[in-house]
């Protein structure tokens, strides 16, 4: 039953988009084997790579505005199946393209600048590379195996550039906990694989498009086309299984863990793999699998998504590292997409993860930015460039760095006019929707958290703007902060330039205008989610009244509590180490999350891992070692048997013989000579007469 | 020559090592370069093979192995009880072809990686040399007695070359070693005796009753004549012609009626059926080699006292005789059996995995956390091979020459650090990749090669295990979920590793020198390039090897799935 797989031809849109791909590849090949006095240069030529996939990946994205162009050829063959992989370029993996190429290409410039000097300056920019490739990998792959090779690679390079300064000791640690969670939640992921292999036979997203539209659901169970039949659990444990996989890779609750730790990269690298893109692969994820998800798994995708939001948001609140305070909120933000990727806000998540990429990553840069003048300035040892309270004032030595940080903060509120308004108004919306849809207040638990996560997010980035820009400097300054080079600056303008509205959308205050947003299709699922919308529609101003009114009340309650005349302003300094109560503590310790798996899952594992050993040792080989030495003393005793008994036996014989011979040898004569002659003539009849 | 490809490679070595025990003795770099030139020629030899290879089943079919080799060996006639008899019978198809590739290249870097050696180099290089004709012969006979000539002689210098030549437990790892080895070969014996007593060979009884006069002159036909009188009890026994030919014992319908191991009357022994129980004799005495929790304790301890080249040998082929001869023999001739304990087979398979990681992560001693990590994923062989599907086996198969590849390779890099610091345990290193970059690269690579990173060879072998385990017909599906946590669990061990003994600030200590820590030297770069391309090559063309297996796997699925349930019908009936 060899599968008949008809292969794709390569057309120019598709080749133009492997090129974008081999382009950063070859970088990472060409740095590697390079020399070390030419890592200048090589930096230099990876930024130009990288210029030149931004170009080709918008040639690419305007072709594919309006048709899907789909390559496919044969990988291997394994026993009757045939494996292939290819490329499938739609408009958001277009559109993806275009955005991981593009803050790639920012962020190989800002590098150049940031990295100078660095001992592992020519490590770093190949791997850059490398995680460039793998993202495009996952962006253009056209089957869930292959997304899943590149999910890996992704995973691999982040360890590496999490661990790149890997002397130091927490680095190394955020970097094995950054890939090991990422592994817990690739179990999902291949047991989703392994089940849509057994229903379907194939990972190729477009057969898995068509096949699930033909699929079938009776009796509790999930027959496809082909009339496989499986128990329709299994149609939601796929979804979730496979959604476990973003769940690692995009820092969602229960598994965000990693990302604050992975702050211990480069900031340019968290710009680019924690913020802009390889965090958001898992909502991409998502939307690439969406037919794949039924009613269950959208619901829990939802529910996974708005309690990650309302957590993250919570978290940054308190935190006291610039970077800390971003990371947190990228995970909020992703639950913001993931949130609507549930609610079958497809189109608005998918804009939100664009609009995200650009401002999130402004946001870090700018706070690298920050890190590298402060550090320039101070290069002392135990002064911690990343801290907010080495800060404060630095409205007036950075000013650019100041503006840049403003206007994507504002993007990241979701301050009217700004990106971040229209993309996470268009998911609050379809939120409200969602819920009504439901005929259960229960559901309404995910505006709430949505909206909530509006008025918490305006608070902690007026903070972070507040204590970082404004009032005075705190921390020691050894030589004057300056701003950065033109470099680092124009880097910056061009990111702020991208959080401005009508960059997304003609008209600022309406997301439905968004050229995105009119233009990419939500994917017709099997299970139709199309039915939920239709009931209710809430007017979209009120939906925007609500969320600029909360947020303009967090902005002047973060302003009185936070202002740099406040007390709290004042007292902000490196000796008020602790938080000050409970709910302070559950928010700085990210809701103690990491010492919840320390005792209860890590503490019992390694409790775990001895007592394999012990059994290993104690009771196995303990039972090896007594059977050996079991049957030591039993060939003793048998030994001793033979001795004693069958021996003593013989001997006895033996000594009677003696005996008798003794009697009898007078009577013949000693004549040993002619006896040894007998003996030997006896012997040689004997062995001709075998043989 | 094309003809005797096969006995090139089996007898070359065996050759070798009597010239290297009539060399002189002060001659040692003699014996070096005769042992890396039988490599050589092997190496050749076995690119001709893979190049001529045509991709064609084998498995149950005579005809479609190739190379074959086959020529009267033992012919006893004991009267009344019919004749005996044995043959010198080797070829190749796709379930033995990526072991003797495997083996060649293993141990062609094993006789690099001995290069140092200089403590009784005649008879350690003899002894390498009998190892090598052995474990090829293992993979290459298709005669019962043969393949256990060869099974058993294996032991002979794997027992000397840890005893004599390893580390400080070397005397109680080598005797654990061989009387582990030799209890399993005892059940595999026991059952070997029982099937010769049960199967006869058609074309040689065919000439005894006449059908014929020479062998070459039977055809199907005759075959069938023969099989069919033989079921209709129709053959006197001394014309019956007892066979080791593990093709033949394929066939059900050589078996002899009313034998021990005769389908329609079933043997109770111990309330078990026969076969039943014989397939669980050869499943306890292979699983020991494989080696399969909880009867792997042998293992760690013969790593960690073996010499490196000894260690590589044993992980990247030894280990792997195990798991080949179980589908040769056991599956193969007891497909009831396969069905029957598939479970069992599935399950040990992923205790194994999960059992084996854990200790791996508890181990101090770096070698023994590799040796631990073997554990683990042979564990996903033997999971693989249980599933009985298309993905499974092929999978099970693409994991042992992958492991093959990897394991070498961590095993060299355990005696990279060893030979510097003659000191293996982690807590002792810090900050190695400051100190040794380019080792640390190496260590990377194969760590993350076998973690199953796509890219290499480990994930297509995985990712295939989990994926057949899921759809097996045979397995509950609890098991590839539960199996799932090896991913993360090597993931655990082996990043552990690398963040406590090479990442954080260079320190080290129980008096290690930083002037002994010498990066890698070219000898050892040459040991590891040719791993590193083979495992990457066959992690992104997985073709390489899969079009030599294919075939096969097919065949040996189909027949496995359709005999066994036949098979087990007429027990049960």
């Amino acid at each position: 039953m060899t599968q008949v797989n008809d292969i794709l031809d390569w057309n120019p849109v598709t080749i133009m988009a492997l090129l974008v791909f081999c382009l950063p590849l070859l970088s990472f090949i060409i740095i590697s084997i390079s020399k070390e006095k030419h890592q200048v240069l090589m930096s230099w030529l990876a930024s130009l790579t990288m210029l030149m996939a931004s170009l080709l990946s918008i040639a690419v994205l305007l072709q594919a505005w309006s048709e899907v162009y789909h390559t496919k050829f044969t990988w291997f063959q394994w026993a009757e199946y045939i494996f292939t992989m290819g490329l499938l370029i739609d408009l958001p993996a277009a559109l993806m393209l275009v955005t991981v190429n593009f803050i790639a290409f920012l962020v190989h410039l800002f590098s150049i600048e940031y990295m100078k000097g660095d001992e592992g300056y020519k490590r770093y920019f190949a791997f850059l590379g490398l995680f460039t490739a793998s993202m495009i990998g996952i962006v253009l792959a056209d089957n869930l195996l292959v997304i899943f090779v590149f999910w890996e690679l992704v995973g691999l390079s982040s360890y590496l550039l999490i661990g790149h300064w890997f002397s130091k000791e927490k680095a190394a640690k955020a970097a094995t906990k950054a890939f090991i969670v990422n592994r817990i939640g690739d179990i999902g992921f291949v047991i989703g694989l392994s089940i849509i292999w057994l229903q379907f036979n194939t990972f190729d997203l477009v057969e898995l498009y068509s096949l699930m539209g033909n699929i079938q659901v009776a009796d509790g169970m999930w027959i496809s086309a082909s009339g496989s039949s499986l128990s329709l659990i299994w149609l939601t444990v796929a979804g979730i299984a496979l959604f476990f996989g973003a769940i690692g890779k995009s820092a969602q609750f229960p598994l965000q863990i990693w990302l604050p730790d992975a702050m211990e990269g480069p900031t340019p690298v968290s710009a680019l793999i924690h913020a802009a893109t390889m965090v958001a692969a898992g909502v991409y994820l998502v939307a690439r699998i969406f037919v794949l998800l039924n009613i269950d798994a959208l619901t829990f995708i939802a529910f996974t998504g708005a309690i990650t939001a309302m957590m993250g948001a919570v978290a940054a609140l308190t935190q006291n590292d610039i970077k800390k305070v971003l990371a947190f909120s990228t995970i909020s933000q992703l639950g913001y997409m993931l949130m609507g990727m549930g609610v079958g806000a497809y189109d608005a998540a998918l804009f939100h993860l664009f609009t995200h990429a650009f401002f999130k990553a402004g946001l870090f840069l700018a706070a690298g930015s920050i890190i590298h003048s402060l550090h320039l300035s101070n290069q002392a040892n135990d002064f911690d460039a990343q801290d907010m309270r080495n800060m404060g004032g630095l409205r007036k030595s950075v000013p650019v760095t100041f503006i840049a940080y403003v206007l994507c903060g504002l993007a990241l509120m979701g301050m009217p006019i700004f990106s971040g308004f229209l993309s996470k108004d268009a998911i609050l919306l379809d939120t409200l929707t969602w819920a009504n849809a439901h005929q259960s207040m229960f559901f309404y638990l995910i505006p709430i958290l949505g909206f909530g996560s509006v008025l918490i997010t305006a608070v902690y980035v007026s903070r972070q703007i507040l204590l970082v820009f404004f009032g005075e400097f705190k921390g020691q300054e050894v030589k004057s902060i300056k701003e950065n080079s033109l470099l680092i600056k124009g880097v910056l303008l061009i990111l702020s330039i991208m959080a401005i509205g009508v960059c997304w959308s003609i008209n600022p205050f309406y997301s439905e205008m968004s050229w995105l947003m009119s233009h990419i299709e939500i994917p017709s699922s099997a299970f139709d989610i199309g039915m939920l919308s239709a009931s209710f529609a809430p007017s979209h101003l009120m939906v925007s009244l609500i969320s600029t009114s909360l947020l303009l009340t967090g902005v002047v309650f973060a302003y009185l509590k936070y202002r740099p005349e406040g007390q709290y302003f004042r007292n902000y300094s490196l000796e008020t180490l602790k938080p000050q109560n409970f709910w302070q503590s559950l928010s700085y310790e990210n809701w103690y999350l990491d010492q919840f798996y320390q005792t209860v899952f890590i503490n019992p594992f390694h409790k775990i891992t001895s007592f394999a050993k012990a059994i290993d040792t104690h009771i196995i080989d303990r039972m090896v070692n007594l059977f050996g030495m079991g049957s030591v003393i039993f060939s003793y005793i048998v030994a001793w048997f033979d001795r004693a008994f069958v021996d003593g036996t013989v001997n006895a014989v033996v000594f009677l013989t003696g005996r008798v011979g003794t009697a009898t040898r007078s009577i013949h004569g000693s004549k040993a000579q002619s006896y040894i002659l007998a003996a030997v003539i006896g012997l040689i009849i004997i062995i001709f007469l075998i043989f | 020559m094309q003809n005797y490809l096969l006995s090139i490679l089996i007898f070359l070595p065996v050759f070798a090592a009597f010239v290297t025990l009539i060399l002189p003795k002060n001659k040692s770099i003699w014996y070096r370069y005769l042992a890396l030139g039988v490599s050589t020629i092997q190496l050749l030899v076995i690119v001709m093979i893979f190049i001529l290879f045509k991709p064609s089943a084998g498995v149950n079919n005579t005809d479609t192995f190739q190379f074959v080799e086959k020529v009267q060996w033992i012919s006893l006639d004991l009267s009344s009880f019919g004749k005996i008899s044995a043959e010198y019978f080797v070829g190749v198809d796709g379930l033995s072809i990526g072991m003797v590739i495997l083996s060649v290249i293993v141990f062609f870097i094993a006789v690099i990686s001995s290069w140092k050696v200089n403590d009784r180099a005649k008879g350690y290089f003899s002894l390498l040399l009998i190892l090598n004709a052995s474990v090829i012969g293992c993979f290459l006979a298709l005669d019962f007695l043969l393949f256990y000539l060869f099974f058993e002689f294996m032991l002979l210098p794997m027992y000397f070359l840890i005893g004599l030549w390893g580390g400080p437990r070397r005397e109680y790892a080598s005797i654990k070693f061989f009387l582990y080895t030799l209890l399993g070969s005892v059940l595999i014996l026991i059952v070997m005796i029982a099937l010769n007593l049960s199967t006869i060979n058609p074309a040689q009884t065919a000439v005894e009753i006449g059908l014929v006069t020479h062998t070459e002159q039977v055809t199907p036909e005759v075959v069938d004549q023969v099989q069919q009188l033989l079921q209709q009890k129709a053959i006197d026994s001394e014309n019956m012609v007892h066979t080791f030919n593990l093709v033949y014992m394929t066939d059900a319908k050589n078996l002899i009626p009313e034998s021990i191991m005769d389908l329609g009357l079933t043997k109770l022994i111990f309330s078990y059926p026969a076969r039943m129980l014989a397939f669980l004799l050869l499943f306890v005495g292979f699983a020991i080699k494989i080696p399969i929790v909880p009867l792997h304790t042998w293992l760690p301890d013969a790593h960690v006292e073996a010499p490196t080249a000894i260690s590589v040998i044993l992980a990247g082929v030894l280990l792997k005789v195990g798991a080949y001869g179980l589908i040769r023999t056991g599956i193969l001739i007891f497909p009831d059996g396969a069905l029957n304990y598939a479970w069992l087979m599935g399950m040990l398979g992923t205790v194994s995995i999960i059992y084996g990681a854990l200790n791996a992560i508890a181990s101090k001693d770096l070698k023994r956390l590799i040796a631990y990590s073997s554990v683990s994923h042979m564990g996903f062989v033997m999971l693989g091979i249980a599933a009985l599907n298309t993905e499974g086996v092929g999978g099970g198969i693409y994991q042992m020459v992958s492991h093959g590849i990897i394991s070498s390779a961590l095993f060299l890099i355990a005696g990279v650090i060893y030979d510097r610091t003659h000191n293996r345990m982690i807590e002792n290193y810090s900050g190695l990749a400051s100190v040794m970059p380019k080792y640390s690269v190496v260590v990377v690579i194969f760590f993350f090669a076998s973690l199953g990173l796509p890219g290499f060879s480990g994930f297509i072998a995985e990712i295939f295990v989990l994926i057949g385990a899921l759809s097996s017909m045979v397995l509950p599906k609890w098991m590839m979920i539960v199996a799932t946590f090896g991913l993360v669990l090597s993931a655990v061990y082996f990043l552990w590793t690398i963040q406590r003994m090479f990442f954080g600030k260079s320190h080290f200590k129980a008096g290690i020198e930083k002037s002994a820590l010498v990066d890698i030297t070219s000898r050892e770069w040459l040991m590891f390039v040719p791993l590193m391309v083979l495992t990457v090559l066959l992690g992104i063309f997985p073709n390489i090897l899969l079009k030599l297996i294919n075939e096969s796997v097919i065949t040996f699925v189909d027949f496995v799935n359709t005999a066994g349930l036949e098979n087990l019908k007429q027990i049960i009936k």
